[in-house]
């Protein structure tokens, strides 16, 4: 039996950045196969290259002893592959039964008619083999989260593959759920079924996988069996050597306090967080995908709302309805999404670092802007983060990534602020760039700013901030000062252990 | 190295050949009058044309104007046979204005698309404009009231004073003042304008507000230069409008246009039709003729990025060779 999927040798290059490198493990027939690592370790890219979402660069995968060559989904399904992803891919407008079936449709009457009560039949079967309690004529878009999640599995499961691939399954799931899940996958075991199942958290890998292998960056670390190891061996792994902080540099986080909030909490997104932000502070907040640190800290800012909780600045309490009320106290805001929610593509360099500044700016007649003083103030911010453009009248989609995030936060520099709230502020950018973004940082926490940044590098996060707060399903299980950093303690606290 | 975009100037070079080539061959359209006509022309739907720039760089459009149009007329028109002529201009903006504000408030406020909106009242403001007056025309005779669609100040034909001056005032709120940015960031990126604490809403229904009271000025154009107001005026109005607006260059993807181009555009638009009547092309053949030019409006939109697309990535080229 022995090495039923050998993967050898693969590699994917993402704009020039490994992904995988030389990535080489074997998988046993019949067993339960997890597969871990951080954030960006590789592991969903792996996945997604069994699944033939991705091509590889490099290696080849054998499967069965046969060199198979996957190049799309429907080969990776050829191999008896069947993958369940993070992401759904139910079409909501689709009932359930339609959409386990989406792509094995049962057999048609002679007119090419789908008999649609035999599929019904047919996706009751699956569904009350799994024990979803789930009506097969149910538009998927009724669906809580959670369904919509066993749903997919069933999808996965009614194609009678050989392999399941699990890719974090259980991120949407409560308990109940996930025991029901970890019966469904022993019962999967002893059909003979081969199971590759993704997760970040220990106790369920623990508790089903045979086997654990771990990424790092993109490279394969070790394989061993899972009764072998202890939890903090695997966070061990996982986590490889410490990282380097910047010693040299002076905290200057003082004691008072610019934002406090409490037990801040929105059904089903998170709950009960409460936590300070003192002048002068870099917050660091820490957590896995789907933590609930983004949700929380736009509520704050007025994206969406919350159900209870209270949030205080400098004291006083405040609710903000929307972006702009918060803007007006002092606190900006910088997406994650750059592409899509940050930049105005089609705009200029000039128009898109002045689009919130002009709304103070003072102006000629009343209304008209003074293009010598928009000027002036593109050419304060060049000077002060060096932004590189070839004319102030360039659209800014033409800049490069690092270009584009020093004109988004050139945006916010413009207004007076207090506290400024950044949504991984070096996504997408080089390394040069990176380091002046770092720099930044502690120039704006000197002059008395309190910045809270997401980080999801935790090697990023130890550098840059004074603290951290670690977020695991919406609630904050573990703060950390610098003192305490280290990358097993916030993963510890991250997969939703030691609080 | 500075390089013509021909892009951005092709409306303008087309018209220049077009006017050339017309004044070259037939007698008929260099003289005074039919230039005047084409330019009272171009300013009635052009005027509309105007708010139609803001509203599809916003990314959204507007089919009700057309029915606005003869709404406002009729109302306006009503009014003056027992007001006399301020304040029936007055009730004629007041009716765009409220007919675009309910536009916009469905529109931002309530989320339903633009299409099923303005689609709605559409078809409700042309039926009240039947149901103002028994489906009936009402005559307007108030020479002064008539010499705002038929007269001349040094020559030139008041309605497309009016065209300049409202173009003008709208290139300025456009690029130079902070609603106008609004309106050019919510065509670029609706999330990007609520990061940056932008009142959406207040902006879009704005923009509707002003594409009512622009649309009001064209029905005193078009209701002064035929002495009356009739219920079934301007039935093509909005595809006019749109047509003029896209020959101009203006992006039906959103956050991009300009105000100059759509005046040109208009103008061109009218002179066409101009010179079609000229040589008595059939009115049906005229339609066939406007529907192309609607087409290559848009096909010219869709060229026009692909060479873009071209340049862009030569430029990005020699901007990472920097």
């Amino acid at each position: 039996m022995g090495n039923y999927i050998q993967i050898r040798d693969i590699s994917k290059k993402f704009y020039g950045v490994y992904a995988l490198k030389n990535v080489s493990f074997d998988i046993a027939r019949g067993s339960v196969h997890a597969v871990m690592g951080e954030n960006g370790a590789g592991k969903s890219t792996l996945m997604k290259i069994l699944g033939g979402v991705y091509q590889a660069d490099g290696g080849s995968i054998i499967i069965d002893g046969k060199e198979r060559n996957i190049r799309s989904v429907q080969d990776s399904a050829g191999c008896g592959i069947s993958v369940i992803y993070q992401e759904f891919n139910l079409v909501p407008e689709l009932t359930v039964a339609e959409n386990i079936f989406i792509s094995d449709v049962p057999k048609k009457t002679f007119l090419g008619i789908v008999e649609k009560k035999k599929r019904s039949d047919n996706a009751r079967k699956i569904l009350d083999m799994l024990e979803i309690h789930v009506d097969p004529d149910e538009f998927v878009k009724n669906l809580s989260v959670s369904e919509k999640q066993m749903v997919e599995i069933a999808k996965a499961l009614s194609l009678n593959a050989e392999i399941i691939i699990m890719d974090e399954p259980t991120a949407a799931l409560n308990e109940e759920e996930v025991r029901r899940l970890e019966e469904i996958v022993g019962m999967l075991k002893k059909e003979g079924k081969t199971i590759i199942y993704i997760s970040h958290r220990l106790k369920e890998v623990f508790d089903m996988a045979d086997t654990v292998t771990v990424l790092r960056n993109g490279e394969y670390v070790d394989t061993r069996p899972a009764a072998e190891l202890t939890e903090a061996e695997v966070i061990r792994l996982m986590v490889g050597h410490d990282v380097v902080q910047d010693t040299d540099r002076p905290v200057y986080a003082s004691e008072d306090v610019l934002l406090k909030v409490e037990d801040l909490t929105l059904k089903n997104v998170f709950e009960s967080v409460s936590f300070e932000l003192h002048k002068g502070e870099i917050l660091g907040m820490a957590g896995l995908m789907g933590c609930g640190r983004e949700e929380v800290l736009s509520a704050i800012y007025g994206l969406f709302g919350y159900d209870s909780g209270k949030v205080f600045l400098e004291g006083k309490e405040v609710r903000f309805k929307n972006s702009g009320e918060a803007i007006e106290q002092g606190i900006c805001f910088l997406t994650d999404d750059r592409k899509d929610a940050g930049i105005f593509p089609r705009m200029s360099v000039e128009e898109n670092i002045t689009i919130m500044s002009i709304r103070h700016m003072k102006k000629k007649w009343g209304f008209y802007i003074s293009p010598s003083q928009e000027a002036g103030q593109l050419k304060k911010m060049t000077e002060f983060m060096n932004i590189k453009y070839a004319r102030p009248e360039q659209k800014i989609s033409y800049l490069s990534g690092g270009n584009q995030q020093k004109v988004l936060l050139g945006r916010d520099l413009l207004l007076d602020n207090k506290i400024f709230i950044m949504l991984e502020p070096t996504r997408g950018i080089d390394v040069g760039a990176r380091e002046e973004i770092y720099s930044l940082l502690y120039q704006l926490a000197r002059d008395g700013m309190g910045i809270i940044a997401v980080f999801s590098d935790m090697n990023e996060l130890i550098r840059v901030c004074d603290r951290a707060v670690v977020f695991c399903d919406g609630r904050i299980t573990g703060s950390l000062t610098k003192e305490e950093f280290n990358k097993e303690k916030i993963l510890t606290y991250a997969a939703g252990k030691g609080a | 190295m500075k390089k013509i975009n021909l892009g951005r100037h092709a409306v303008i070079l087309i018209l220049i050949v077009l006017w050339g080539i017309m004044f070259a061959l037939n007698e008929s359209f260099r003289t005074g009058a039919n230039l005047g006509s084409i330019l009272r022309e171009a300013s009635s739907t052009g005027i509309a044309a105007l708010g139609m720039t803001f509203i599809i760089i916003m990314g959204d459009f507007d089919l009700s104007i057309g029915s606005m149009l003869a709404f406002a007329g009729m109302i306006m028109a009503g009014c003056m046979e027992n007001m006399g002529i301020v304040p029936a201009l007055i009730m004629g903006a007041a009716a765009g204005l409220v007919c675009g504000l309910i536009n916009g408030i469905i529109i931002a406020y309530f989320r339903v698309p633009a299409f099923i909106t303005t689609l709605g009242t559409y078809y409700s403001l042309r039926a009240l404009a039947y149901i103002f007056n028994d489906a009936n025309t009402i005559i307007c005779t108030d020479t002064a009231f008539l010499k705002i669609g038929t007269g001349s100040i040094a020559g030139i034909p008041i309605p497309f004073l009016i065209f300049l001056v409202l173009a003008a005032v709208l290139a300025v709120i456009l690029n130079r003042t902070t609603y106008g940015r609004h309106v050019r960031a919510m065509g670029n990126s609706e999330k990007a304008c609520r990061i940056s604490g932008i009142d959406t809403k207040k902006v879009k229904c704005a923009a509707f507000v002003l594409m009512g009271l622009c649309t009001a000025v064209s029905s005193v154009i078009v209701t002064a230069r035929q002495a009356c107001a009739s219920p079934d005026v301007a039935a093509n109005f909005h595809f006019d409008a749109i047509t003029m607006v896209v020959l101009g260059g203006t992006k039906m993807t959103g956050g991009e246009g300009s105000i100059f181009n759509t005046v040109i555009a208009a103008v061109l638009y009218a002179s066409v039709s101009n010179c079609l009547n000229l040589y008595h092309v059939d009115a049906q053949w005229q339609r066939v003729c406007m529907g192309l030019i609607l087409l290559a409006a848009f096909s010219f939109d869709f060229i026009q990025k692909h060479f873009a697309g071209l340049r862009e990535r030569s430029q990005k080229k020699t901007i990472q060779s920097i």
